[in-house]
């Protein structure tokens, strides 16, 4: 009664039935792409990985273990897919030491999301523009962390199983973002005249 | 540094994602790639032996609200056509009270003569 809401669709899909993905995937697509879109903070780059990640997907479903929740593998999935692309766009040092210096300042040429802000929102727009860039100072494990925790709502426990890593390393990782961005934060308010 | 400052870092990402996912191209993108890539199984639907018990039930509804829009020609007896009369009193008048056939429907006719009766 209380197992996996998507079972009924992945064994159908396991089967071949593309309509059966094609709900599984209209369930999940905006958590697909706001995973992506967190760690890569472009729209293109996030549409087209999110896209990919369920093609993917519904390739590999045959060997998926049905004992196991799906959403959960959807998750690894698509964190994975998104970092490996945020490192083929943006080649970083390793992320496994967190007191290291995680990344490098990305030039601003780097922001290609520049749709037009409407002008009464020109405030929330300067405010969600310096958080970009705060977030962009962070590694793409940082991100994914970060996303899990805060968008998704994930506990400890279950990050550290999406991602394949300890509980500390988790709780170390968040630490650090949400203490970088909140830096960073600090430093963009201050150049403000 | 204050944790409570930096949890809203993070509560601040947190709502930048949501913001983004909830655009209506998001929603158009999804769209265009469930269609393109995974389209909804619409065949069993329309197809022709699907469509019989709703069109069936079309064609009950239709006879029923026919027939249902004939009405007698008239609520006066016609000459010569079996009519059973009965004739009582009632606080409004007199009341006279009878059955006619058309087409075989049985119809029951009351006159009530609140001036006086016939």
């Amino acid at each position: 009664m209380f197992g996996d809401p998507d079972r009924e669709l992945v064994r159908r899909s396991k089967a071949g039935d593309r309509a059966a993905f094609g709900r599984l995937a209209d369930r999940y697509y905006s958590m697909v792409y706001g995973l992506a879109y967190g760690i890569l903070t472009e729209r293109e780059a996030a549409r087209d990985v999110a896209q990919t990640v369920f093609l993917k997907v519904f390739g590999d479903i045959q060997g998926f273990d049905e004992r196991a929740k799906f959403k959960t593998w959807l998750y690894r999935v698509a964190v994975n897919a998104a970092i490996d692309e945020q490192r083929r766009q943006r080649p970083t040092v390793s992320m496994d030491e967190v007191d290291e210096e995680e990344g490098r300042p990305l030039p601003s040429a780097v922001l290609r999301d520049r749709g037009p802000s409407p002008r009464d929102e020109a405030a929330r727009a300067e405010t969600r523009e310096r958080l970009r860039r705060a977030i962009e100072k962070l590694s793409a494990e940082q991100r994914a962390v970060l996303t899990l925790r805060e968008w998704q709502g994930l506990s400890y426990g279950e990050i550290a199983e999406t991602l394949g890593i300890e509980i500390g390393t988790v709780m170390s990782r968040l630490f650090y973002a949400r203490r970088k961005l909140r830096e960073w934060l600090a430093e963009e308010e201050g150049k403000l005249p | 540094m204050n944790s409570g400052k930096q949890k809203d870092a993070g509560r601040l990402y947190g709502d930048w994602i949501r913001r983004e996912v909830a655009r209506p191209e998001v929603r158009l993108e999804k769209r265009q790639f469930l269609d393109a890539h995974f389209p909804a199984d619409r065949a069993t639907v329309l197809r022709p032996v699907s469509l019989i018990p709703a069109l069936a039930l079309l064609a009950v509804v239709l006879v029923w609200v026919s027939d249902g829009m004939r009405r007698p020609e008239t609520a006066a007896p016609r000459p010569g056509a079996p009519v059973d009369v009965r004739r009582v009193a009632s606080q409004a008048g007199p009341v006279l009270v009878y059955q006619i056939n058309h087409q075989d429907v049985p119809i029951t006719v009351i006159w009530v003569f609140a001036g006086g009766g016939p």
